[in-house]
Formats: C-alpha cells, structure tokens, sequence
C-alpha cells in the first residue's frame, strides 16, 4: 500500500531535519569564518555544498517518481542533475593548477 | 557441516592467488614506512583521487556486500538510505573537524581531547574509540565467516579464526602505506566486481525492463515505509545510520581520519570526502546491494531457479553463484568482496594501533626510540586482531548483519560523537561538560536501554516496540539527545573555558590552527604549480630553494610551506616531501633539495619534480 508514509513523508522528514542540519552547519562555518567567500577557492567550496545538497534531493526524488511511474518527472529532475554536475565539473577543471 | 554451495580447487586456486597478490602489491609499499608517523600517517604525502579510492575499500568492505544484498532483497531500493545521507555533516566536517584534526597535527582523536580537555577526558575518549573499533572489527570479521561459510561448510568460528591470523600477518607488517595502496587496488576491484554482478544479474533475468517491471513500485522506492517495520524503517535508521552512523565514520573513525590525514594538504581531504560522497557512495550503495534486488527479480522471473531455503546473510553468496556461471567468474568476485573485507578490517587495526601507542603507551613509556614505538605498534596490531575475533561472539546473537550493526552504532557512537562535535562547535563547553557527556551520557543510555518503554518510547516516532530488540535503532536518537543534554546542562552551569585554551581547537580559531601549523601567519594568495629539476646540496637543514621568479608564479615567499613531488601524477604523491621554502637564487627551473629529503621521497633523479605553496 503506497500511502504517504511511505512515499514522501520520509523524503520530507529526511530533507526537513538533515537539511536543518546541513543549513545549521553552513551558517556555523561561515560566522566562524572557517569558510571565507572572499577567498576563490573557498567561494569554489561553497558552491559545491550547496551542490551536494541538490543533487542529492535530486537523486531521492528522481528514484521516487519512477519508483511511481512519473517518468516525465524523474527525466526532467535527472536531466537537471546532469547539467548541474557539467556545469560544476567544467568550472572546476579550468582552476586546476592554481594553489591557495 | 556440509558446504551448501559447492567448488572446484580451481576457484581456491583463484582466491589464493587474488590474495597472494593483494597481500605482496601491500608488502611492495609497506617500505616506504621508515617512522611510526609513515606507519600510521603515511607522511601526509598522497593526493585526493589516491585516497578516495582507498576509503571506498574501507567503507565498502566494513558492512556492505552481505548486510546490503539481504535488506535489498526483503526491502528493495531503500537498502541505499544509509549510503546517500552522509551529506548533511559535509560543511561541518570540511571547514570544521577535517582542518582541526589536520592543522593541530593530532596523533589520534584522544589526542585532540586531552589538547581541548584535559588527559581525564583523554582516557574516557580512549576507551570509548577503542570499544567503537573493536566492535568494528568483530562485525568485520563476522562478515568474513559469514560471506565463506556457505563456500567452506566449515565451523563460523573456525573461518574467523583463519581470517583473523591472515589480517593479523599483513597488517602487522604493513602499515598505513601498504593498507592505503592495498586499498587502492581493491577499491577499484570491488567496484568493478560489484558492477559485474549487477550486469550479469540484468542479463540473467532477461534485461533491465524485464528486472524494472518484475520488482513493485513498493520495492522500488528509495526510502523505506516512515516507521514500519520495527526491524527496517526510516525514522530509525535515520537517526541510526544517517546521523549517529554517518557522524561516527566521518568524524570518530580514527581508520577514516589517518586516510584524511594521509592527504598531502587539508584541500586534497576535502576534496577526497567531497568526491567520496558525491560519486563513489551513490556508485557503492548500487555495489554492495544490487545482489538482493537481483534476487528478488530471480524468485520473481524464474522461481524454480531461487532456493526459498536461503538465509538473507547469504542472498550475496546465492545471487553471485547463481548469476556469475562460471566459476572463475565466481572466485574473483568473492576474492574481491572478501578483500574488501579485510581492507576495513585492517584499517581498524592500524587506527587502534595508534590510539594505544600514541594515547596509552607513549605517555607510559617515555623516551624511547621511534623503533622502539614501531616494534609495539606491531605486537598490539597482532592484539587488536586477536580481540576482533573474539567478540564476533556477541554479534553473532543478532538477526543479521544488518541489526547488529545497527544496534553497534546507536549504542556505541553516540557519546564520543557528541563530545566531537560539542568540542568542535562550542565554546562554552568544558572539561566537566565532557566528563557529564560520558559518563551521565553512558548512565542514561543504560538506563534507558533497562526501560525503554518509559524513556525510549517518547522518541519513539510510532515504530512499534518489539519486546526482543526494542528499539534498535531509534534509540540512537534518544542516546544522543541524552548525552548532548549531559553536556550543554553542565555547560551552562560551569564556567566557560578561555579564549587561550582553546585557541586552534574549535572551529571559531581555525586560522590560529593554519598559523600554529605553519609556525608564522600562513600565505594565502593565489600561485600556481612549477615543474623544476631537483640538484642535491650539501646543507642539512630541512629547507629547499627555488628561483625568484619561480618563487613569483608560486606565489611563494622564505618560510611558507612547500610541497615537491615527483611530476608523474599517476603516482598520487607516494614519492613525494614536505619542506620549507629557503633564501631564493636565480637559476629558474631548478630546486636544491638535501639528501635526506631525496632519500624520504626516494626520487628519481631522471625525473623533474612538481612544486606548490602549501601555506
């Protein structure tokens, strides 16, 4: 039986509490100026978490949607995680030889 | 005991030889180890790609092939929950415990809690890390029998026994340089094996549409029903395994936390956790528990050709043999997973060598030579392997695999996690709000494991209590809240350590840490790498010198940091120093190192050297 317990209330559980979590984190590094945005390289990093999180919002929900047979749905979140990672993967390969 | 899957000598052939190789490959690179800091830090030398790959050897083999294949086969796609939940803690552990535990060069994680605490608090971390990696290696080793028992038909204690003696022989001699280059081999393997398996599975069923359509949409969602079973749901093993188990390996894992601190720069670990989570882990989890959903489309597609008799423990066993047909196929992908295997194991025993040397031996014995530490590091290798088998005996009790590590981790993770992460994020918290943290902690874990109906059960989220494992593994969320309460109570009603006690050891004073790492105000502006030709001079100081302008393009000036490996990237840094930078000259292109920097990195004197500003 595919009630909502156990189609999206665990996604929203799942995101709601770890993304307080990964939001906590992030406001922790960035007010103890652990992570500094005027730094590239760190600004480079702040980008990626940021990224990390969608992606994997992303992935839960393009499994959920085909798992329920909404293909239009689970194609068009797959073919946003695609480009997102192109995109991160081209800006990061034109910084690989700087230090610092 | 008759063995319920029979074979050749040829595919025994086949997993002696696979062996033999991983174990000599290991013993080629175990020479590099000269120091106790090479044999359990391996210098922090390597580049990121070299050391990812070395984790996922670790990660996998720790409770993967078998534990996965059964919940995958009784609970489809949310098998994956627990490998796709770790990036919640990434921003804390990237810019907070990865550059501390770098920066302040601990020797282990008690190290860290003596520098934050005092050495009380040292001793109880001790004892905690060790209980956590003991556990860790017994569940290890139990996996081992348990992946060989339905191939050997032999006694579970007698395979952990082999097991054990061979773990014990290779680690004992090899230390962190032969583990990580092991590992590397075997990351690579197991992912590839994995993967064969996966395809011949497809293939045997009759194709991916044929496997998709077979398997309910029930089976196929990503995360499990939100708090039925009581045995698999999500709400536990969330709490279970996406916080107190993803907090555990990424910050209280002393085998994870050598790999990070084997990195050549703070940048390459985050980089190596950052492609861990984001590629390998999603790659893993489709690993470790593709076997299970290819079970289940096999008792679907072809009933006759599924043993309904087949415990879940042995669902890996069954699907490879079934699918693989033939044998040689079949002994690489055991040898495989049962290498991967060991890879976790001896992590662990290197990682709790190291906490007994560096926490409770060294400060014993003081004033002996490095050998010395190296001759003990040795004998408590062969110790830990030893204990590692015998307490499979208590995680034998459970269901399966699954439960026991799942009831490990709620139980065991919890205080040292808190203790971690309350050191680590604030300020306030102090040596009695430590203490409170275990020992309180522990005594309201105890208390709610005697009576989990009154203290467990408000937690709870509706899972329905099961008289014979009562919660096992919402009670992480409880075991966690209760330790952190411990601690922020006492917390609030001591006093507040000082801003110089704590200098470089939480997450508001990392550039204190950058500073004391380096020995003056580190240099951040942005250079690029060299390539030069190395000379070797005579002096002996630990310093090396470039040109001026080369100097320039590093963006480099006397007394920052200097990293200088062979230019052969493929090497990931294995032949590779750390250094100084000296007074410039002018001969651009060229490096004057001395012999003893020559001799660590054993460089080839045919081959130019790739440089870079560390700090």
């Amino acid at each position: 039986m595919l009630d909502f317990s156990r189609t999206w209330l665990p996604f929203i559980y799942l995101y709601g509490v770890g993304g307080g979590i990964f939001i906590i984190g992030m406001i922790i590094i960035l007010r103890a100026r652990s992570i500094k945005l005027e730094r590239p390289r760190h600004k480079e990093w702040f980008h990626i978490l940021v990224f990390g999180m969608l992606y994997y919002m992303g992935i839960h929900s393009l499994f959920t949607f085909a798992a329920l047979g909404k293909t239009l749905f689970a194609g068009l979140i797959g073919l946003a995680i695609v480009l997102l990672s192109a995109h991160l993967i081209l800006t990061l390969m034109k910084k690989l030889n700087r230090t610092a | 005991m008759e063995a319920a899957i029979q074979t050749s000598t040829s595919f025994w052939v086949i997993i002696f030889g696979y062996f033999t190789l991983v174990l000599g490959f290991g013993a080629f690179f175990a020479r590099y180890n000269r120091t106790t800091q090479d044999f359990f830090f391996s210098g922090r030398r390597f580049s990121w790609w070299l050391v990812t790959m070395s984790i996922v050897a670790t990660g996998v083999g720790s409770h993967s092939f078998l534990k996965y294949s059964s919940k995958a086969y009784e609970h489809g796609f949310s098998s994956t929950m627990t490998y796709m939940n770790d990036w919640f803690f990434m921003p804390m552990f990237l810019f907070g415990w990865l550059p501390i535990v770098y920066y302040t060069k601990i020797r282990s994680i008690p190290d860290y809690f003596e520098r934050r605490f005092n050495s009380g608090v040292r001793a109880l971390a001790t004892i905690a890390i060790l209980g956590y990696m003991i556990g860790y290696i017994a569940i290890g080793f139990l996996t081992m029998g348990k992946t060989l028992e339905p191939l050997l038909g032999l006694d579970l204690y007698v395979i952990i026994f082999i097991v054990a003696i061979i773990s014990g022989i290779y680690i004992t001699f090899g230390g962190q340089t032969a583990v990580i280059f092991t590992d590397l081999a075997q990351g690579f393997i197991l992912i590839f094996a994995g993967i064969i398996v996966f395809l011949l599975g497809i293939n045997y069923v009759g194709g991916f549409s044929i496997f998709w359509n077979a398997l309910s949409p029930e089976f196929k969602l990503p995360l499990a029903h939100f708090n039925q079973p009581s045995n698999f749901n999500f709400v536990g093993i969330f709490w279970q395994d996406g916080v107190a188990g993803s907090v555990g390996f990424l910050f209280m894992n002393q085998g994870l936390i050598m790999r990070f601190m084997a990195c050549k720069s703070v940048h390459e670990g985050r980089k190596a956790a950052a492609f861990n989570v984001l590629v390998l882990l999603p790659i893993s989890t489709i690993v470790v528990s593709n076997a299970g959903w290819v079970g289940k489309a096999i008792s679907i597609v072809t009933p006759e050709a599924w043993n309904t008799a087949t415990k879940l423990d042995h669902v890996f066993t069954q699907v490879a043999y079934l699918i693989t047909g033939s044998e040689v196929v079949f002994a690489f992908v055991i040898a495989a997973v049962a290498a991967a295997l060991m890879s976790t194991v001896d992590t662990l025993i290197n990682a709790v060598a190291a906490v007994v040397i560096n926490d409770i031996y060294r400060p014993l014995v003081k004033g002996k030579d490095d050998k010395h530490y190296l001759r003990v590091a040795m004998i408590v290798s062969a110790g830990a392997t030893v204990l590692g088998a015998v307490s499979t005996i208590f995680f034998d009790n459970f269901p399966t695999l699954y439960e026991a590590h799942g009831f490990f981790h709620s139980t065991m993770t919890p205080p040292l996690v808190v203790a971690i992460f309350l050191g680590i994020f604030w300020k306030r918290y102090n040596t009695p709000a430590a203490i409170a943290t275990f020992l309180g902690g522990a005594i309201l874990m105890w208390v709610g494991s005697k009576y989990p109906q009154i203290f467990i059960s408000p937690f709870d989220h509706g899972i329905e209590f099961n008289p014979d494992r009562p919660y096992s593994y919402i009670r992480a969320l409880y075991n966690t809240l209760v330790c952190a309460g411990s601690g922020v109570l006492v917390g609030l009603l001591t006093s507040r350590p000082s801003e110089k006690q704590l200098e470089g050891l939480t997450v508001w004073s990392l550039d204190k840490a950058r500073e004391f790492f380096k020995g003056s105000l580190p240099n951040d502006r942005i250079g690029e790498k060299v390539e030069v030709e190395w000379v070797v001079k005579e002096s002996t100081e630990d310093t090396v010198e470039f040109s001026i302008n080369d100097m320039e393009v590093m963006a480099a000036d006397m007394g920052d940091l200097v990293y200088l490996s062979d230019k052969r990237k493929w090497l990931g840094g294995l032949k590779s120093i750390h250094s100084i930078y000296g007074e410039p000259h002018t001969e651009d292109g060229k490096v004057y190192i001395n012999q003893t920097h020559v001799d660590s990195a054993m460089f080839d004197p045919k081959i130019k050297l790739r440089a870079e500003k560390e700090l």
